[in-house]
């Protein structure tokens, strides 16, 4: 098999799995519409500004990711089927096709939470064109990251409190980033003319997901 | 051996004990900070190691994916320990600075953000140590999260506070601001930490070695 068909056979495996149970997609979508719900509701009829709107959006999002994406190896290894991955298909496309496996869920959760906030928190997009690109480059660096902090807690004991610490340092430049570049877009105003904010957001995701690629190899070998 | 070490330590505890003495009572103060301006002193040698250190942690770490051995190992462990305590004091003395120049302990600045990234990087790596069993695994592992995690420390430094906005950090050194004596003490107070975090470093490899072969590992 070549290496695409490689990446295309780990991505279907994971989606044909994922649509049997339901899992990663229940935990991450429900825990996502539960934050949004929470915020909405304790926020009640205050007019956050676009800062304080940002902010929350990016946190729930944050907390989503870290409920969902996380998932990815750890289930490998729970059901003991890690060995027959590595029989089975070398680091790089597995890790490729888990990324894009985890690029997807991210983008249904995004496609869900964020219109669902805006309506729920009353919020104003002025800028939806620069709002999505950043949503867009932000949840991919997310889930090419969370996709080898993954393979690494996957091996360790207590990996559910493990992995939003070992993630957070990592993620804070593209939450960073993100929370700057939501704020401009929820802001009237021209901010493509701060297009240096998506440009990179985009090339981090591009370093995280080449680098990942490449490190795994070392986590995953045994 | 023995001998040179304990006269450069003697010689590092006279140095160090000369450059304290003549931040609080030789230098003049600074211009624009005033008094709090001695903390200068303390306070950048120690976001230097911190940093030196993490750049020690991350090269072992290459070295363990490129050839896994117990040295490399604890070579990266105690350079991390080391630069965590660094990074601790980096971080209280910078906050107790902040407070008396910006009026308030903690405003992310730009600097500030990425020594408290540090400090977690660090936290997270001796989290994900202590949960691995496996000594084999653990030193890849770990050292996969440590290169994975320094590359984004230079990030937040450099690259995102321009790409975000504005800085309050003085940069003292770059504008040239800094008076003939109090640069010598500058330098030299880098100079005696770096030395004392030499002596540390060596002192706590030793320490480990001897431990790692009470459990029967060779190194």
């Amino acid at each position: 098999m070549s290496f695409v068909s490689k990446t295309w056979a780990v991505f279907r495996k994971d989606m044909q799995s994922e649509f049997r149970s339901r899992y990663a997609l229940n935990s991450i979508m429900l825990f996502c519409v539960t934050c949004v719900f929470v915020v909405s509701f304790a926020m009640k009829s205050a007019t956050p500004d676009s800062r304080v709107n940002a902010a929350m959006l990016w946190v729930i999002l944050f907390f989503s990711a870290m409920s969902g994406l996380s998932r990815t190896f750890i289930k490998e290894e729970d059901q003991g089927t890690m060995n027959t991955l590595r029989l089975a298909c070398e680091p790089m496309p597995l890790f490729l096709g888990k990324a894009i496996m985890n690029l997807s869920l991210m983008l249904m959760t995004l496609v869900m939470a964020s219109p669902l906030f805006i309506v729920l928190m009353s919020v104003d997009v002025p800028n939806p064109s620069f709002f999505a690109a950043v949503l867009f480059f932000a949840g991919t660096g997310m889930a090419g990251i969370c996709t080898l902090l993954s393979g690494i807690v996957a091996g360790a004991r207590g990996r559910g409190t493990l992995f939003p610490v070992l993630a957070f340092p990592v993620l804070l430049p593209i939450f960073w980033v993100a929370v700057e570049a939501t704020d401009l877009a929820l802001l009237p105003g021209a901010p493509w003319e701060q297009s240096n904010l998506v440009l990179f957001l985009a090339s981090y995701s591009i370093a995280a997901v080449v680098g990942g690629s490449f490190l795994f190899e070392y986590i995953f070998t045994e | 051996m023995e001998t040179f070490k304990k006269g450069a330590l003697v010689f590092l505890f006279v140095w160090l004990s000369c450059v304290l003495y003549g931040v609080f009572h030789v230098m003049p103060r600074t211009e624009v900070l005033g008094e709090t301006g001695r903390i200068l002193h303390l306070h950048v040698p120690m976001a230097w190691i911190a940093s030196l250190s993490f750049l020690i942690s991350a090269y072992h770490g290459i070295m363990v994916l490129r050839n896994p051995s117990m040295k490399h190992d604890i070579g990266a462990e105690v350079a991390s320990r080391l630069g965590m305590w660094f990074c601790v004091l980096a971080t209280v003395t910078g906050a107790v600075f902040a407070k008396h120049a910006w009026g308030g302990y903690w405003n992310w600045d730009p600097r500030q953000t990425s020594i408290v990234v540090l400090m977690l990087i660090y936290m997270a790596y001796f989290g994900l140590r202590s949960a691995i069993n496996d000594p084999d695994k653990r030193m890849r592992v770990a050292a996969v999260y440590a290169i994975f995690a320094f590359f984004t420390v230079p990030l937040l430094m450099f690259v995102i506070p321009r790409v975000v906005g504005m800085t309050l950090h003085p940069t003292v050194v770059r504008q040239g601001g800094m008076d003939r004596i109090t640069l010598i003490f500058f330098l030299s107070s880098i100079a005696g930490f770096t030395g004392l975090y030499v002596w540390m470093y060596d002192l706590s490899m030793r320490v480990e070695k001897l431990i790692k072969k009470k459990e029967g590992y060779d190194v």
